[in-house]
């Protein structure tokens, strides 16, 4: 009887004759740590900035890849960083909105394709059961894919809150407008993603 | 979970918001495990970077230079592209590192003028234009200073894409256009002013649209933002790509080989790879500094470098040890250098390190990207594109692993040996699928058990490769070709289109391209065109190959005359349009089989084009990376292919192999769902003898479907179609009825040479149509006298008695059942003597099981319902004859109807209505002799 398992990694051809199996360049040493107050604002806001960024666009590889982009950028413009003017959080942020348009900018100027074939679960597998990591994986695509389809400035506000974890008064300082503004757009952004979330299910 | 942040809920919110808003504030969305360490090791080494190069003597000197020419003569920028924005950008932030180096700037206020010399007045719109009146220039400020960056480093080549006249593009001119930039505290370029000619009139004023498009990061003085002029170049490069018709010119790049060999042959159309002379000549460079002559030797020619093989007669598993330990020194001393990454990677490929190999691309992909030398967009999309491939192969030993439980089987009834616990093999599937298909298709309806997951984040990791080449560079044929099989597995036919379309702009109409569009095109309702472009796409292939693309012979029964002139025409599902749809399925099939599998020669092409789309595809893996499927075709056996892990292609399995032979018995041809949906029109059709001897004449009724008529439509197409002997069209009348028209009739008189008509009803702005199909001939006696086939009508009014009168009044039977009280009939009587003969109407209901059942009738002219011997009314020839039958002691059931005419007790005449439904189970509507008729199978 065989017992049908996924394998680990391919194995085709034995490693011949390969010295090194990792072929990654050396590093040339060097200082390698970063600042102390980087490393903390990584720690720290790595995981809001990912968040925040997932929510803005299609997949989790963009996300990713726009997260490290934000992350290099303030570590290039780290001591320009005043903190009389933001929070670290608030400049990360306003570093990742500013990437974020600029990669939507870049999707709509070359107009590239929508593979939309993401099925990497966004998920983390500590959840209970595979079938509640399915629902939950379905729940949040749901989500997500309805929020895309609100129009910007819900976009933005909902993933201020959600994403980027920011209380009124904060996405109030971010966005320029009175906290009370937030509120009522906050309110009606949520209105919005419930209809297009319920109307998203209807039609399937 | 949020780390830094605990959000309070809104206060106020109904509660199916409130609801929402603690759904999302509990969303859990997590970067994949590695992304963090990966991501801060990128941050370590770029600070490491930026740490290691304290500005020395001659660097603060140089910078300090460079910045005072900078004042002096405005900011120069050379194209993005180049290191030189990068470079200076980075010393003027070392200079700005706590050492505090400061640079004397000349001053200048917010509004510097430009006075590199010499500056040509643009030439816009036709006339000359004088430089607008820019702020003078005045210095003032000192302090630090950055220069404008654009934001997308590819920016320029995209705008330049862009605003490349067609026709320019087509004739190969090309040329670099330089241009003074104001670009303004917000980033944006508010003045253009060309300071150098192409020499080409029409490029500089492209140069001139284009540039107003680039957005910058704006220079900054003292950290605020500012105006000021830069120096840009643009150049519009023709495409090398696509040579059409004579080679053009010499270019930059000596010609090189083929990227596809498939192509070779393909008259006028050549397509370059992307890379070899640029990656040849970057190894090159590096390895003649880095490793000695004797090595160098021995390792041979660059190309078979750069391609991971081994001069011949050399032993391939030393000179891969010595080719990487050339290529890892090559990578350590010039890491910025993408060309030994691709050939080391090539080689691990080939060594089957295939993981190492990835990374390496990945590595190449990076250092091609971060721009510190010029790196052409094709280099980058090749890298991409031999890292989407390598992920692939990877993917492909992985993708659609299960497992069957051997309880699933154990309690079968099958000869095949129960199986026993734990999982059930391919060995032991294999058998059960020829053995009992239905018990195992049954048992992995419900007990198969899909890994489902694996190999998911390859799929991802794979196409965002591919997608990342064809970004880089839009006319990587092989790049677009795996996306454009992906949409088409998503049956995202529309993106599709737009991806398809886009790869023929990029190509210029590679075959290819054309057909994926038609694909697409014909999923999407639009066969014409779908058409069109098939046959555009033939045309630019290698005859050899388009004509095995476009002959149906994996579609003929075997014997057929293979030079059958109208095999299509018989198949036309539609006669309505001017193409014929199955034809384009057909297309489509052949089209995505050679595209996806190689070759319409294998296996699965083969297969794939007969029966299209499995409903389901099951996958069963091997550790020694074989994999089988079962493609699953709804009923009959699944046809089973083994498949080495690494390849697309499927071997069908010996079984299934002498299955095959006998599939176009087994399983008919299948046509699959077309996009246009043509479905079977019920209709009751009775022949009567036509005027010409041998002639019928057809009397068609139906009632119009409700599902034809869309809410748009006012009108539908009427047709009916004369059809010869080989099923091509003869005759046909077209006319429009109204969509509000209950029901059909047609009068059909088919000749000689006619042998089926059909009546269709077409909706095109729904793509929709219904028919039916009948022999012209069948069922009508000839011979003397005669009846002709009976026609079931409602029962008319009291009223006149007149024969001829009644055939004009009659309204067919076209309600779904045979329900109510009565029914009446008519036919026509051929032939008789011309003399009063005594006659009687016999009518029987024969229902399903046989049992006769003897109904009442009443002929016209009688009074009453019985079965009495009456005189003839009239010895016209022919006779129509009319009869009301009581139908109401007939229980629920099938029926068919048989009319006797008894004609001096001597001669019975007899014709039927078969296909009769009574009562609750009237899932048919009353056919008429349905044996002869042929609809079209309802959703094929």
């Amino acid at each position: 009887m065989t017992e049908f398992s996924p394998r680990s990694a391919p194995e085709l051809e034995p490693a011949t004759a390969t010295p090194e199996r990792s072929s990654a360049p050396v590093d040339e040493g060097g200082e390698r740590r970063l600042p102390a107050d980087f490393s903390a604002w990584y720690e720290a806001h790595r995981e809001t900035v990912y968040r925040y960024v997932r929510f803005r666009v299609a997949t989790r590889d963009v996300a990713e890849d726009i997260t490290s982009d934000v992350f290099m950028k303030a570590l290039r413009a780290f001591d320009r960083y005043d903190a009389s003017l933001a929070s670290p959080r608030t400049w990360l942020l306003r570093i990742a909105r500013n990437a974020v348009t600029d990669h939507l900018r870049a999707l709509r100027r070359r107009g590239s394709l929508h593979v939309s074939l993401d099925r990497v679960p966004d998920l983390i597998s500590d959840t209970p059961s595979q079938d509640e990591r399915v629902l939950r994986e379905e729940r949040l695509q749901s989500l997500l894919n309805g929020s895309r389809t609100l129009r910007k400035a819900d976009q933005q506000i909902l993933s201020l809150r959600y994403g980027g974890g920011l209380s009124n008064g904060e996405i109030a300082e971010t966005l320029g407008i009175s906290s009370n503004a937030v509120a009522v757009r906050l309110h009606r952004a949520l209105k919005r993603l419930k209809e297009a979330v319920d109307s998203s299910n209807e039609n399937r | 979970m949020m780390d830094d942040t605990n959000l309070d809920p809104i206060p106020g919110l109904p509660p199916d918001l409130a609801e929402l808003d603690q759904e999302l504030r509990e969303l859990e969305m997590a970067e994949r495990p590695s992304f963090a360490p990966e991501l801060q090791a990128e941050l370590e080494a770029e600070w490491a970077r930026r740490r290691s190069r304290p500005p020395s003597g001659w660097l603060r000197h140089a910078a300090a230079a460079a910045a005072v020419t900078i004042s002096v003569l405005g900011l120069s920028v050379p194209p993005a592209r180049a290191s030189l924005v990068d470079g200076l950008q980075r010393v003027l932030e070392v200079l700005a590192e706590p050492q505090g180096v400061v640079v004397e700037l000349p001053e200048a206020d917010e509004a510097p003028a430009r006075e590199l010399e010499p500056v040509t007045p643009a030439l816009l719109g036709g006339g000359r234009v004088q430089s607008p009146a820019l702020p003078p220039f005045v210095p003032t400020v000192s302090g630090l200073m950055t220069i404008p960056q654009l934001l997308d480093r590819d920016a320029d080549v995209k705008v330049a894409r862009r605003h490349y006249p067609r026709h320019l593009q087509l004739a190969g001119i090309g040329g670099t256009v330089d241009l003074a930039l104001w670009v303004d505290s917000t980033g944006a370029v508010d003045h253009v002013q060309l300071s150098g000619s192409s020499g080409t009139d029409e490029l500089d004023q492209a140069g001139l649209r284009a540039a107003r498009e680039l957005r910058f990061l704006p220079l900054t003085r003292d950290g605020r933002p500012d105006g000021t002029w830069v120096e840009f170049a643009l150049t519009f490069r023709p495409p090398e790509s696509i040579a059409i018709g004579p080679p053009p010119a010499a270019t930059d790049e000596p010609s090189a080989p083929l990227l596809d060999a498939g192509l070779s042959s393909s008259p006028g159309i050549a397509v370059t790879p992307p890379i070899e002379v640029e990656a040849r000549e970057l190894l090159d460079g590096v390895l003649r500094v880095e490793v000695d002559r004797e090595t160098l030797s021995r390792l041979g020619p660059m190309e078979g470098l750069l391609e991971g093989e081994p001069p011949p007669g050399t032993n391939p598993v030393e000179w891969r040890t010595e080719a990487s330990r050339a290529l890892e020194r090559a990578v350590r001393a010039d890491p910025d250098n993408p060309a030994p990454y691709l050939a080391l990677a090539r080689i691990r490929r080939k060594q089957g390190l295939r993981y190492d190999a990835r990374l390496l691309f990945q590595h190449g992909l990076e250092r091609a990207e971060k721009g510190v030398r010029p790196i052409s967009a094709r280099l980058v999309a090749e890298l991409a594109w031999e890292q989407g491939r390598v992920t692939r192969e990877s993917w492909l030993g992985w993708r659609g692993l299960g497992t069957l439980p051997a309880e699933a089987l154990a309690a079968a009834d099958c000869p095949v040996a129960a199986t026993g616990v734990g999982a059930v093999d391919a060995e032991e599937l294999l058998a059960w699928n020829f053995a009992c298909p239905r018990v195992l298709q049954e048992a992995l309806e419900s007990d198969f058990r899909p890994h489902g997951g694996e190999g998911a984040p390859e799929v991802t990791a794979m196409l965002a490769s591919f997608q990342r080449a064809v970004e880089a560079w839009p006319a990587h044929v092989e790049a677009n070709r795996e996306i454009l099989l992906a949409l088409a597995d998503e049956e995202a036919w529309q993106a599709l289109l737009n991806g398809a379309r886009r790869f023929a702009h990029a190509t210029d109409g590679h075959p290819w391209s054309r057909l994926m569009t038609g694909v697409a095109l014909h999923r999407l309702g639009r066969s014409e065109e779908a058409l069109e472009h098939f046959e555009r796409g033939f045309a630019a292939m290698d005859p050899e190959e388009a004509r095995r693309l476009r002959d149906p012979v994996l579609l003929r029964p075997l014997g057929d005359d293979p030079n059958g002139r109208f095999y299509w025409a018989a198949l036309d599902p539609i006669l309505h349009t001017e193409v014929n749809e199955r034809e384009v399925e057909h297309y489509a099939r052949t089209a995505y089989a050679e595209l996806r599998f190689g070759s319409l020669e294998a296996d699965a092409a083969r297969v794939w084009v007969r029966y299209g789309r499995p409903a389901k595809i099951r996958a069963f893996g091997q550790g020694s990376g074989i994999r089988t499927e079962f493609w699953d075709y709804g009923d009959g056996p699944d046809l089973v292919f083994h498949r080495p892990g690494w390849t697309a292609n499927g071997a069908l399995a010996p079984e299934a192999e002498a299955y095959l032979a006998d599939l176009r018995t087994v399983l008919p041809h299948r046509y699959g769902s077309l996009a246009r949906e043509s479905y079977a029109l019920p209709a009751m059709v009775t022949r009567f003898r036509g005027r010409m001897e041998g002639a019928t004449e057809l009397e068609i009724h139906a009632a119009v479907p409700a599902e034809i008529v869309s809410s748009h439509a006012d009108s539908l197409a009427f047709g009916l179609f004369f059809l010869g002997p080989e099923g091509e069209v003869v005759d046909e009348v077209r006319s429009v009825i109204p969509a509000t028209d209950p029901e059909v009739r047609a009068l059909a008189p088919a000749g000689p040479g006619i042998t089926r008509v059909v009546m269709e009803l077409w909706n095109p702005r729904i793509g929709m149509a219904v028919g039916t199909r009948v022999m012209a001939h069948a069922g009508v006696d000839w011979s003397s006298p005669g009846i002709s086939e009976a026609l079931l009508i409602e029962p008319l009014a009291p009223g006149d008695d007149d024969l001829e009168s009644i055939r004009a009044r009659a309204r067919p039977w076209t309600r779904p059942a045979l329900d109510g009280e009565t029914a009446a009939i008519l036919v026509e009587l051929y032939d008789l003597p011309d003399v009063d003969l005594p006659y009687r109407v016999d009518v029987d209901a024969i229902a399903a099981d046989g049992t006769l059942l003897p109904l009442r009738s009443r002929p016209a002219g009688q009074t009453g319902f019985g079965r009495e011997w009456v005189r003839l009314p009239s010895a016209t020839d022919p006779v129509v004859e009319y009869a009301e039958v009581e139908i109401s002691p007939l229980p629920a059931g099938r029926y068919t109807l048989r009319v006797a005419i008894t004609l001096d007790d001597e001669r019975t005449l007899v014709t039927r209505v078969e296909g009769l439904v009574r009562g609750e189970s009237a899932a048919g509507r009353a056919t008429q002799t349905g044996a002869d008729r042929e609809g079209f199978e309802l959703g094929f």
